[in-house]
């Protein structure tokens, strides 16, 4: 059970662009506190470090995809308390079953409303409390 | 006509006819029984009457003999008689004239006598009655001698007369009994002859009688069986007719089936499908043209040999086993999806049907395989699934950066802009969003064609899910000052199917609802149960469909006007998108043109409590 709010999210994306708008989007729009990753190996070796309330991860990534980081993410004792949430295009409910049987809380369709996302994440937070 | 069917019309008439000849050897047994009968009892009767005509014959004799006897006895008694009284004629007169028969019966008596016994034969009365004539002669003789000598008056002649007189009572008595006698006898005989003349006739007039009946009676089986005959020549001339009316029928249904037989051959070579007729172990009866071609064997070649041992891979023989075991079972199998082997060992993969091969007893004795190779087609989806899949991430991803840095900057979030540059991030921004319905919708559109379009169906509530879409469209409503007004008789109409696939369906509708009306209207959204099932309806004020674009409603990439489409944002393919996930949940979706605007509806089943079931079923 989480008892505080959200407030540190990070973004684990290979398209820097994407990282931009998100960022700006969370900074700007929902006021939280931002870390980013380039990849999945990035991200396993450097979230800790961050400490966030939550992860968004791109499934679609050279090297080490979405699917393989969360499993990783859910066996380190570091991250696996930690809500990770997929970004990604493949949104079919099939696809969006299989991820969260993977472990993840929840799946945001790209392209994702940038002026939305930030609420998206406070619902998701708050429904998963 | 083949020889099969000239047997079968030839064997029809054999049976026809054995019919007629086995009435007629019957016909001709009792004929023929009835002739021996009649020559049996002619003969009988015939031998019978010539017993008794010989003794007819006997009789006569006899009789004849009888009568000749009587005379012969009448004759000597009348000689004797005639002795008599000349004797006494020349005792009374003395007259030697008297004695004329006397003398006559002296000299033909003896003659009289010996034919007299010749007729009688050994008989003992016949010996007294010559001993009493002998013994009369002596007496007229010593009466005539006594007369010639002392005189007619001598006293001693009356003793002589008187003895005589008693001799000649003896004769005559012994005469008339024998004649009376010899009456009876007669008339025995006679008798005997009545009654042997009277079988006689009995005899021939029964065996005329007979005869008669037996002629009547044959005349009438004659007849009878002449009907008889006429009424089966009748009956097989017309059985005849009708075997040969079925006989050219046949003969026309033969040719027929010749014909389609060599179409089918020809077709069987030519199909482009590879059929391989094999039997209940798999041994290759039957190799089309296009099954050479395939899978490199000639059709001598596949001909000698089984399926194991030429184009199932050794790691499925076990899977084909079962798929041929379920086929000699009488189960179809379609749409399978099989790799094969061609001749030179490389694997082809090939889209098949396997069905049962029919015996003559109607009883599977092998099996029918209809495949046809997919190996390229296969490896284009895969280049294509790729190819989307790759499309799709490749533009998502910019798409993302866009839509999310054009919204950013649109709402001012990153420093205040002018108007017209405002203006041209809406511009912008309205574009991206536009692409991004057009992506959606060509994957979509893939999905569907490809039968991959994801169905998370549930017992929902459709009013909510219509209620749920106009409020997701209300916004865009908005911008043309146009009302939503939704109508539902019924709260809690359940459906069972995907809410967000039915979202997307409203989605489609209302946003062509709202961008072919005119600003200001109120487009009219109705939720209603019918006895088929759940009728879903969205009217809008528009200007309606053209008459001539009216069938292409459906069609992908469908634009009445594209011109003015294309002002409006619309990609063409969310009606095809829309009928596409209707008709997956079972239901059909129209439009209907009115005087003012269209209204386009769709229908939908209930959800009952085996709709999951049957979905999957269906599915399957």
């Amino acid at each position: 059970m989480r008892l505080t709010g959200l407030k540190r999210v990070y973004i684990v994306d290979d398209e820097e662009d994407i990282r931009t708008v998100a960022c700006m989007a969370l900074e700007l729009i929902g006021g939280f506190v931002v870390g980013q990753a380039a990849s999945g190996e990035q991200a396993l070796a450097e979230a800790a470090a961050f400490g966030p309330d939550l992860i968004l991860l791109d499934v679609m990534m050279p090297g080490m995809d979405g699917p393989a980081s969360l499993k990783l993410m859910l066996a380190d004792p570091d991250l696996s308390h930690i809500p990770v949430i997929f970004m990604t295009g493949m949104v079919q409910p099939q696809e969006v079953a299989a991820f969260l049987a993977m472990g993840a809380s929840a799946v945001i369709a790209k392209p994702f409303e940038a002026m939305k996302l930030a609420a998206q994440l406070h619902e998701i937070w708050n429904r998963s409390l | 006509m083949s020889v099969r069917s000239d047997l079968l019309v030839r064997r029809e008439f054999d049976l026809d006819l054995s019919f007629m000849k086995t009435g007629d050897r019957k016909f001709g047994r009792n004929i023929i029984k009835a002739s021996i009968m009649a020559f049996l009892v002619a003969l009988l009767v015939a031998s019978s009457c010539y017993i008794t005509i010989q003794r007819l014959n006997e009789l006569h004799v006899r009789s004849l003999a009888s009568q000749e006897l009587i005379l012969s006895l009448g004759h000597v008694l009348q000689t004797v008689k005639g002795e008599e009284s000349a004797q006494r004629g020349f005792m009374i007169t003395g007259k030697e004239s008297y004695l004329q028969p006397y003398l006559f019966a002296q000299s033909s008596l003896p003659g009289q006598i010996n034919h007299l016994s010749q007729l009688m034969g050994n008989d003992a009365s016949m010996e007294l009655l010559v001993v009493e004539i002998n013994a009369k002669q002596a007496d007229l003789q010593s009466i005539e001698t006594t007369i010639r000598t002392n005189g007619s008056n001598w006293p001693g002649l009356v003793a002589l007369t008187d003895s005589s007189n008693r001799a000649m009572d003896g004769i005559n008595d012994r005469i008339l009994g024998m004649i009376l006698q010899q009456e009876n006898m007669f008339e025995d005989l006679e008798n005997e002859r009545a009654g042997l003349y009277s079988r006689v006739v009995a005899l021939v007039s029964s065996l005329i009688v007979f005869e008669l009946l037996l002629c009547g009676i044959s005349a009438l089986t004659i007849g009878r069986n002449r009907a008889a005959r006429l009424d089966s020549e009748r009956l097989l001339n017309a059985k005849n007719a009708l075997l040969r009316a079925q006989r050219d029928e046949f003969k026309s249904a033969n040719d027929q089936l010749t014909a389609a037989s060599m179409r089918f051959e020809s077709l069987f070579q030519h199909i482009p499908v590879a059929c391989v007729y094999t039997d209940s172990k798999g041994k290759i009866l039957e190799w089309n043209q296009t099954s050479e071609s395939l899978f490199g064997y000639t059709r001598e070649e596949a001909l000698r040999s089984t399926i194991f041992q030429t184009v199932v891979p050794p790691r499925d023989i076990a899977t084909a086993r079962k798929a041929m075991a379920a086929a000699l079972a009488g189960q179809s199998l379609s749409a399978m999806e099989w790799v094969c082997l061609n001749k030179k060992g490389e694997e082809r993969e090939l889209f098949a049907n396997l069905i049962p091969l029919l015996g003559e007893d109607d009883l599977p004795m092998g099996t029918i395989a209809a495949m046809i190779d997919i190996t390229e087609r296969k490896a284009v989806e895969l280049l294509k699934n790729e190819f989307v899949s790759t499309v799709s991430h490749e533009l998502r991803t910019p798409l993302t950066s866009i839509r999310g840095a054009l919204g950013l900057v649109c709402s001012g979030a990153v420093g205040t802009l002018s108007d017209k540059a405002l203006q041209l991030c809406a511009i912008a921004n309205s574009n991206t969003e536009r692409l991004v319905r057009l992506i959606n919708d060509i994957l979509d559109m893939e999905k569907i064609e490809s039968g991959n379009l994801a169905f998370n169906n549930v017992d929902c509530c459709i009013t909510d899910v219509v209620r749920n879409a106009i409020e997701e469209n209300r916004g865009f409503a908005d911008q043309f000052q146009i009302s939503l007004a939704l109508t539902a008789k019924e709260s809690n109409t359940r459906v069972y199917a995907d809410p967000d696939r039915l979202i997307q369906v409203m989605n489609n509708l209302l946003s062509n609802a709202i961008k072919f009306s005119p600003n200001r209207c109120e487009i009219i959204v109705e939720v209603h149960r019918a006895t088929e099932g759940v009728i879903v309806s969205v009217e809008d004020c528009g200007p309606g469909i053209p008459e001539e674009f009216r069938l292409q409603v459906f069609d992908r990439f469908a634009q009445a006007d594209s011109g003015d489409t294309r002002q409006k944002g619309g990609t063409g393919l969310g009606l095809s998108i829309s009928k596409a996930i209707v008709e997956h949940l079972g239901g059909r979706i129209w439009f209907d043109t009115l005087e003012t605007g269209t209204r386009f509806t769709f229908h939908l089943p209930y959800a009952t409590a085996s709709s999951g079931e049957r979905y999957e079923i269906d599915r399957s």
